[in-house]
Order: C-alpha cells, then sequence, then structure tokens
C-alpha cells in the first residue's frame, strides 16, 4: 500500500483481530499500515476463514 | 541506499516532534482531574521535541445513541492518528474509569495500533487510583495502545493543589518527569517499529 498523502510505500505493521463473523472458523482480520515519510495510518480489512 | 543515506532518513525520522496529546477523561462537574490534566499538559510544553494538546473530552460532544467507530469525531481521530503516544489521565468513579471515557476511546481503533499509553490516576481517596489504572489496562491492550509500566497516582488530589489549580505538592513533579521519560522512550521506539519493521 501507498501513501495517500504522500504517495510512499507504507509499512505493514500489526494485523489485528476486531471481530469473530457470523461464520465459525471466520474471523475479520484488519491490516495496519503506516507511512514511514509522513506517520500516516491506514487500515484495511482482510477477512480469513 | 548507502550507509549515508540511511543515516541521514534515520536522523530525519528521529528529529521529528513527538505527538503525545493529553486526554482530559471525565465530564463530571467540578473534576479535580482537570488541574491534574493542565498541570501534565503544561509539563509536556516545556519538553523539547514534543507537541500535545489537551483533549477535554467534555467538548467533543460525542452522540450516545449509537457507539464505536461509527460516531467518530473527525477532530479527535486525527489528534490519535498524528500522536506517537497518549497520555489519559482519568479519575476513579467506584473503582473504574467514566464510561464516557470508553465511549470516547471506542471511537477509533487503526489510529491507535502500537502506540504508547500512559495512565495517570486521580482519586479524592487514599488509593491514589490504583483500582483504576489496574482495571483500565486490558481496555487498553485491547485497543492495541501499548502500556508502559510508569504511572502517576494523584491520590488525595484535593491536598495536591490549590483553590486556583497550581501544583502545591512539588514531589509530582519528579514522578511526572520519569513518567514521560518513560512515555517518550517509548513512543520513539514504536514509532520506528511501526514505520519500518513488517509484520511478517
Amino acid at each position: 500500500m501507498h501513501c495517500p498523502d504522500c504517495g510512499a510505500l507504507m509499512n505493514h505493521h500489526a494485523d489485528k483481530p476486531v471481530t469473530k463473523s457470523d461464520v465459525p472458523e471466520v474471523e475479520v482480520i484488519v491490516l495496519i499500515y503506516c507511512c514511514p515519510n509522513c506517520g500516516k495510518v491506514e487500515a484495511e480489512p482482510e477477512v480469513r476463514g | 541506499m548507502t550507509p549515508t543515506e540511511s543515516n541521514d532518513k534515520d536522523r530525519n525520522r528521529t528529529m521529528r516532534p513527538v505527538s503525545i496529546p493529553v486526554i482530559l477523561g471525565t465530564t463530571r462537574k467540578g473534576r479535580m482531574s482537570a488541574p491534574v490534566a493542565q498541570f501534565v499538559y503544561g509539563q509536556l510544553q516545556k519538553r523539547d521535541g514534543i507537541t500535545t494538546e489537551l483533549i477535554d473530552i467534555a467538548r467533543l460532544n460525542l452522540p450516545v445513541d449509537d457507539a464505536g467507530e461509527a460516531i467518530r469525531d473527525p477532530r479527535f481521530s486525527a489528534s490519535m492518528e498524528r500522536s506517537d503516544a497518549v497520555v489519559i489521565v482519568t479519575p476513579e468513579y467506584n473503582h473504574s474509569f467514566p464510561g464516557l471515557l470508553k465511549h470516547v476511546l471506542d471511537s477509533c481503533l487503526k489510529e491507535y495500533i502500537h502506540k504508547a499509553a500512559g495512565i495517570v490516576g486521580v482519586s479524592a481517596g487514599p488509593f491514589a487510583g490504583a483500582r483504576v489504572i489496574e482495571n483500565f489496562l486490558p481496555v487498553l491492550r485491547e485497543l492495541g495502545l501499548v502500556c508502559i509500566f510508569w504511572d502517576v497516582d494523584f491520590g488525595l488530589v484535593q491536598k495536591a493543589f490549590d483553590a486556583s489549580g497550581q501544583l502545591i505538592d512539588p514531589s509530582y513533579i519528579r514522578r511526572t518527569d520519569k513518567f514521560l521519560d518513560e512515555l517518550v522512550w517509548m513512543a520513539k521506539v514504536l514509532r520506528y517499529g511501526r514505520e519500518i519493521i513488517p509484520v511478517k
């Protein structure tokens, strides 16, 4: 992912489990990114199951 | 990248100010947490390389007919995103933290991940907010914040400040300095980790 503010390549530094879905064995993870240039934080959801 | 270029980049990163807002975590009238938050905010302002602001949750006016990220306040969210660490000043009400403080904190998530948190407990009693701090730790952990192992505990807070809100117990200056030293160190370490070290 590239920073929406400055265009630098962002560092993927965390996978945060947010909520269990209604489906057993499936969980929602939020992938957290940080920009090494300006500190911008971004997140995108990922469903794993 | 040459070693010189790498060193220059690291130096620039280190020189960026560390952002540490102070959250005043109660809306109660006559709150003694207000002079405490003002004191901690003042101590942060005296430090080089630090940017800070005082966030009073009473001024956020979040709705209470919903909760979580759906009621995110754009200014609060932006402050949390800018932050490298956060100081939370919380009173102890019935052994715990104010519900509205939790309501405010729950309105963000990605903004907190891998950032440092320091807790300042406030109590009119002799236990100095120790119980609220213990109860608060699992909440902050779940939000993705990394709590430092120093706290500042303002017990018998009504004796620590005069009627105008000025600190009259100088021992809190040294305690707060130690607390902030640790918080700034953790903030820098975690910022390096967020920006440089991938999860996998």
